[in-house]
């Protein structure tokens, strides 16, 4: 016999044995019966009482909630399904933007006692004194390494293979504490220049081992192409190894000393003035950073004197290494993506937490209109001896469950989003985003918040409830109800957090589209890129072969022109020089600078960019002949103050050129940048030969060059089957520049539209439910001779004060949170633009009205008779 | 709301506990013949509410103070009977001084000894 039943026959008996004194007493059966249940009291109750003293009993109300919950769910699948969407896309939103911000700031790398890394802080290091520190690292260090990010060429001719690489030290696996999943890492005695005891050698990822190996054990020994050159694989990193880059993937490791190997005579390993390796050091356990950076420090004098070049500028070698050095904590290794994504991040997961709230806020409003909708339901449980602490932990229930549900949609939403959102940071970008104890947290403070938001308000209400009141009324309603006060609250501060993510969304916006209608000087729709690689074939020999790519890409059909040049505007590499001009007071050194590229003739008229005056370089520009540039009218304004160009001479750090043509300005680096002074120079007449890969423009005669890319591949691949290229269009590569600001604009805006969709649910709620409630004094005034014009005067006026209250507080806090909006995040348009205040204010006036308009409408239609009637 | 008669008290919080073991020294009883000899002993000044009546033994039953059976008895009807268990009479000896004490501490600020009746 369960506990239950227990108690009931113990009651029943108690209950039969007083009917049975009743009747002796000489009573009819249903007096005595009447006589001893009221004698009792009310037996639930004291069954309730008697539960109560369970140790379970905790236990069994929540599963008896949990179990009244999913039946209210069932019986009103609108309302749930609305909770939990609106919960899991404001859930998802922000786990999914958090996740990244994890990945890329918070996460510590996979390697051994993250803790204790730390790199040499401002930009990159020389090879030479990176080897002056290695001599040291066992000394000041618990060791050290260098690298650099490259992107390998795995194929072995033809189109390129490009996989995230690195060239890497000989104790970069050692110092970080990683073990192999397979063969091993290669150590100190492989990174020697011309190889170690087993040639150059390589160690690939595990990503690669599978898609490129089928995760064969044989891979091991086996050969590998990089950049062209054979290696030997000797290991494959664990998995979740991704190198000491976040954001990228680094899949192929190979020594560093062996770069001389594959760049050969462009190699960097000797460069006193080539900046173009990391260096990361581990501490010794008792080390802090500034003990670290006292010890480097302490040396750096030597490491200076050891290191110092010969050749160069004599300000530039009076100052080389006079910084100290500094190292700065490393436990989430280097990210190139950090400085730049850091910030938008943090904002877009603001406006994502305010996108929740403003969601939580609807729901809140949804549960506050169905709590008096139930009032009468429970009341009536109240009247039947329910404790109110009994109903607002059933409504908590109700809510939490909805929660819950929010919550697991809103991970099934990032999951699914935030690698979405990575592919937006550019196509080889790669991050972790593993759902960790951090991730987790965010999502259960989200639900567990959200919970608070809309969960506690009802609750709180129930003890409110007055049952004998609330069942006299039969379910009618009181004027005056304190409940709609916290509505308006909520409606008014959904609408001022819309009116503040608008602003924020049309910023945003507008910056996009006008970094998008920055003049390029050229159609990029037009041009497709090729970037060719003549590293294989013997350096006397590569001047035909440009030659010859070049024609065979200009006969493919639909190709109009082709032309070279050593860089590709916009595509994030540069090449800079300091300017002196004859006879001109010099410029203060940062304002000297003007970007160069060497092109090929035609380069011009490929890109369409217009000769002002002068020529163009033609084929008589080449070694022997005399140096001639041409620059851009940027260039002419900046340094000749607008005078004539052609004829006069410019000294650069490469040499000194008579310019010879003005081009019209063309975007050098970024569009945010704009144009640029540039000087151009023949690619003929760069002293050291063609250079082992340059960047060739094709353009074509009509219509999108993507659909050439076919032709020109099979075209290239016959010229010479040792030429290594990939192809890119002009179009992507620009878009790419753009990355961040259409992540912020396009994430901003979708946010935006979805707080301004759900403002707009809630006024339209707010306003039908209090339409609903003033039914009677509606038909009254009707009946009293107000005009369907009057109804809706009388509606929208509550709508306008809300709508209003709410859009002047938008306002104050858009101008208030201003200020968080860095300018570097903005382009073309100010954060405090007064334009984009009253257009994101008379969107919401707009949609508010709309949203005011349809109940006040129905609120007009009113049947007077019928409405008296009821009453 | 039902009314109560004005000479009727509440029990005080703690002292139904103390009733139900000292009326179960006489003897095993159902529930309702404990409120019943209760409400007789104190001719009706205390109304043991069911309420309170049947939480109260369940709660003494969960504590060893009391044990319960179901068996018939009187009026040939199956009732479940509550005894004093071994721990149940040393707590009620426990109730009892305990309330002893109290009762005279009450009476002496009641009645000051000054007029020396209690």
């Amino acid at each position: 016999m369960s506990r239950d039943e227990d108690i009931d026959r113990e009651l029943r008996a108690h209950i039969d044995l007083e009917i049975e004194e009743q009747r002796e007493h000489g009573r009819t059966a249903d007096a005595a019966r009447d006589a001893a249940l009221r004698s009792f009291g009310n037996p639930v109750l004291v069954k309730e009482r008697v539960r109560d003293l369970s140790p379970w009993i905790w236990w069994e109300r929540l599963t008896q909630d949990v179990r009244y919950g999913l039946r209210t769910m069932r019986r009103q699948p609108g309302f749930a399904a609305v909770v939990v969407l609106s919960l899991g896309l404001g859930i998802g939103a922000n786990v999914a933007i958090f996740s990244i911000l994890n990945a890329l700031v918070l996460k510590a790398l996979p390697v051994h006692e993250p803790a204790r890394l730390a790199t040499l802080d401002k930009g990159s290091w020389t090879n030479p004194i990176w080897e002056a520190i290695r001599e040291r690292q066992d000394a000041l260090f618990d060791g050290a390494f260098a690298w650099s990010a490259e992107r390998f060429d795995l194929s072995e001719r033809g189109e390129a293979e490009l996989v995230d690489g690195a060239y890497a030290s000989g104790r970069m696996f050692d110092v970080l504490g990683v073990r192999p999943s397979l063969g091993r890492f290669f150590t100190a005695a492989d990174d020697v220049r011309g190889g170690g005891p087993d040639g150059p050698v390589a160690v690939i990822g595990r990503g690669l081992w599978q898609r490129r190996y089928g995760g064969r054990l044989d891979v091991v020994g086996q050969r590998i192409t990089v950049q062209h050159v054979p290696f030997t694989i000797i290991g494959v990193a664990p998995a979740g190894f991704f190198g000491p880059d976040v954001g990228r993937n680094t899949e192929v490791f190979v020594p560093l000393a062996d770069e001389a190997m594959v760049r050969g005579k462009d190699s960097s390993l000797d460069g006193s003035w080539i900046w173009w390796l990391e260096i990361m050091v581990r501490m010794k356990p008792a080390q802090d950073v500034a003990r670290a950076t006292e010890a480097l420090r302490a040396v750096q004098p030597q490491i200076r004197t050891q290191v110092l070049p010969t050749h160069g500028p004599p300000e530039g070698i009076a100052r080389f290494l006079t910084d100290g050095l500094s190292l700065v904590p490393a436990a989430t290794g280097r990210s190139a993506l950090r400085s730049k994504y850091q910030e938008p991040l943090t904002i877009l997961l603001v406006v994502a937490g305010l996108v929740l709230f403003i969601a939580c806020a609807n729901i809140a409003n949804l549960v506050l209109a169905r709590a008096s909708a139930r009032r009468h339901d429970l009341t009536v449980r109240m009247a039947l001896g329910a404790s109110r602490l009994r109903l607002a932990r059933q409504l908590l229930t109700e809510s939490a469950l909805l929660a819950a549900l929010g919550a697991v949609l809103g991970l099934a939403i990032a999951k699914w989003g935030a690698p979405f959102l990575v592919g937006q940071l550019g196509s080889t970008v790669s991050l972790d985003l593993s759902v960790d104890w951090r991730v987790f947290g965010v999502t259960t403070a989200g639900a567990l918040g959200a919970v608070i938001l809309f969960g506690l308000a009802p609750a709180l209400g129930v003890s409110r409830l007055a049952p004998n009141e609330a069942l006299k009324e039969q379910g009618r309603t009181v004027s005056g109800d304190r409940r709609i006060g916290m509505r308006n609250v909520l409606v008014v501060a959904q609408v001022a957090l819309s009116v503040m993510l608008l602003v924020g969304a049309a910023l945003f916006l507008r910056t996009l589209v006008s970094l998008t209608t920055v003049p390029l000087g050229f159609d990029p729709e037009s041009l497709l890129i090729a970037n060719v690689n003549v590293q294989k074939i013997a350096p006397a020999q590569r001047r035909v072969a440009y030659q010859n790519l070049r024609e065979a890409a200009t006969a493919v059909p639909g190709i109009a022109s082709a032309a070279y040049s050593i860089i590709s505007p916009l595509s994030g590499q540069g090449w800079n020089t300091d300017v002196t001009v004859p006879g001109a007071a010099p410029a203060p050194p940062k304002q000297r600078v003007s970007w160069v590229n060497a092109v090929s003739p035609d380069w011009f008229g490929t890109f369409g960019v217009r000769i002002v005056s002068g020529r163009d370089f033609g084929p008589a520009d080449r070694l022997g002949h005399p140096a001639v540039a041409i620059v851009n009218e940027a260039f002419a304004r900046k340094f000749f103050a607008g005078d004539h160009a052609v004829g006069r001479e410019v000294k650069i750090r490469e040499g000194s050129f008579q310019v010879i043509g003005l081009a019209a300005d063309a975007v050098y680096r970024s569009p945010r940048q704009g144009a640029t002074p540039t000087v151009y120079l023949a690619l003929e007449q760069l002293g050291e030969g063609p250079p082992s890969s340059l960047s060739l423009t094709l353009r074509s005669k009509a219509g999108t060059p993507v659909q050439l890319s076919a032709g020109v591949v099979s075209a290239l691949n016959r010229v010479d089957s040792d030429v290594a290229f990939s192809l890119r269009a002009m179009s992507t590569q620009t878009r790419a520049t753009m990355a961040q600001e259409r992540l912020v604009a396009i994430l901003s805006t979708a946010f935006g539209s979805l707080a301004l969709v759900l403002a707009a649910i809630g006024l339209y709620g707010v306003t039908s439910y209090s339409v609903n409630r003033r039914r009677g004094e509606i038909g009254i005034r009707m009946a009293l001779g107000a005009d369907a014009a009057g109804v809706i005067r009388l509606v929208l006026n509550r709508v306008g004060w809300l709508v209003g209250a709410g859009v002047v507080l938008g306002a104050i806090l858009s101008f208030w949170a201003s200020r968080f909006i860095v300018s570097s995040l903005l382009f073309g348009v100010e954060a405090r633009d007064p334009g984009t205040f009253a257009m994101a204010s008379a969107v919401l006036i707009v949609v508010g009205g709309v949203a005011g308009w349809i109940p006040a409408r129905r609120a007009s239609r009113i049947d007077p008779t019928t409405v008296l009637r009821e009453s | 709301m039902r009314t109560r008669p004005t000479d009727r008290t509440e029990l005080l919080q703690g002292t139904l506990d103390m009733l139900i073991l000292r009326t179960l020294l006489f003897g095993p009883a159902h529930g309702r013949a404990i409120a019943k000899h209760i409400q007789q002993t104190t001719q009706d000044v205390l109304q043991v509410e069911h309420g309170s009546l049947y939480p109260a033994l369940h709660r003494l039953e969960r504590k060893g103070w009391l044990s319960a059976k179901w068996e018939v008895k009187e009026r040939n009807r199956e009732l479940k009977y509550y005894r004093l268990t071994a721990a149940g009479r040393k707590q009620l000896a426990r109730e009892e001084s305990n309330w002893k004490r109290l009762a005279q501490a009450i009476a002496r600020v009641l009645s000051p000894p000054a007029r020396d009746e209690v």
